[in-house]
């Protein structure tokens, strides 16, 4: 596997990954905070 | 090594998608879901495939569209098994079908893994069994008909047949068919999904709620198939496909960080039989 190609399967799914975890947590923190109110 | 990393990374990514995925489907059918996270997954996968750009090979198309088509299947027959209730039986059913078809495939087509390999699949299939598990409610009788069993089998043959059409569309064309076969998956699953709103005249947009989760699992979804797909192409099925059907791991844990939902002792024990499988499969 070339370089590029390496990158784009390790990087681009990492971000993927990053990205999806972060909405997930920031939805969880917009729910506590409405129940919170 | 490569390929053992490249099949965890691709269940890490599938749990996450898959989680998000319910949460969409809580709110929303699952047609709607579906199409709309294969929709906007197309950019994306746009980007893979001119990142590790080949050209096109008809074969790795045709191959990654039966695949998709399997894949759907799989996935309306998981949803309404689990609409009907008992999730308890059906998770676990489809779970441990979908890895333990290709593990039978792989090892009949020829593929002889080492002792402690063939261990850490046998813990793979008893994680995914005990990951998927939970107790019913209490006063909440489970009612396990014959037909529900027959469906959660066939989604399980669903996912399982993907995973092997994928394995094999990876080597078609000499092992040069690039993404091609994920871009005939996502298009026939698409194209169907698509069809299938026409027949039932059914809203294709999911409500706002559901929307923001929907476009989280569609484009995890298609990376991790991306994943399992080079995954399976450097490494032996009996091995890949298990690590990747693992998914259900990650689901359980986000599900314990995002929901404070409290994981059974049995989940717990399945987590430990994932983490075995994980160090008996890397190794030699």
């Amino acid at each position: 596997m070339d370089t590029q190609s390496l990158l784009a399967f390790v990087l681009l799914p990492l971000v993927v990954l990053a990205t999806a975890i972060t909405f997930l947590l920031l939805q969880r923190a917009r729910r506590k905070k409405d129940q919170g109110q | 090594v490569l390929n053992v990393a490249l099949a965890v990374l691709s269940g890490l990514i599938w749990g996450v998608g898959d989680f998000a995925g319910g949460k969409a489907t809580q709110n929303a059918a699952v047609l709607p879901v579906v199409w709309v996270s294969k929709l906007v997954s197309l950019p994306l996968l746009a980007i893979y495939v001119m990142a590790t750009y080949v050209p096109v090979t008809p074969i790795g198309l045709a191959w990654g569209a039966m695949a998709g088509v399997a894949g759907l299947v799989g996935l309306v027959l998981f949803y309404r098994a689990l609409s009907a209730g008992a999730m308890t039986v059906v998770a676990p059913v489809t779970g441990v079908t979908s890895a333990a078809i290709p593990v039978v495939v792989g090892l009949l087509s020829g593929e002889r893994p080492s002792g402690s390999r063939l261990l850490g699949i046998g813990c793979a299939l008893l994680a995914i069994a005990m990951v998927s598990m939970s107790p019913s409610p209490p006063g909440q009788r489970r009612v396990v008909s014959s037909r529900l069993v027959v469906e959660a089998l066939g989604a399980g043959g669903g996912f399982a047949l993907f995973f092997i059409l994928l394995d094999i569309a990876g080597e078609a064309a000499g092992g040069s068919a690039g993404l091609w076969p994920i871009v005939g998956s996502q298009l026939s699953a698409l194209v169907i999904c698509g069809l299938l709103l026409l027949m039932t005249r059914a809203d294709p947009w999911p409500r706002r709620a559901s929307l923001g989760f929907t476009m989280v699992a569609g484009p995890c979804d298609m990376t991790a198939n991306a994943l399992y797909l080079v995954a399976s192409r450097t490494g032996d099925l009996s091995v890949v496909a298990p690590l990747a059907a693992l998914y259900p791991v990650t689901t359980v844990i986000l599900a314990l960080i995002i929901d404070n939902e409290r994981p059974h002792g049995i989940q717990i024990a399945g987590l430990a039989f994932a983490a075995a499988a994980l160090v008996l499969v890397s190794g030699q």
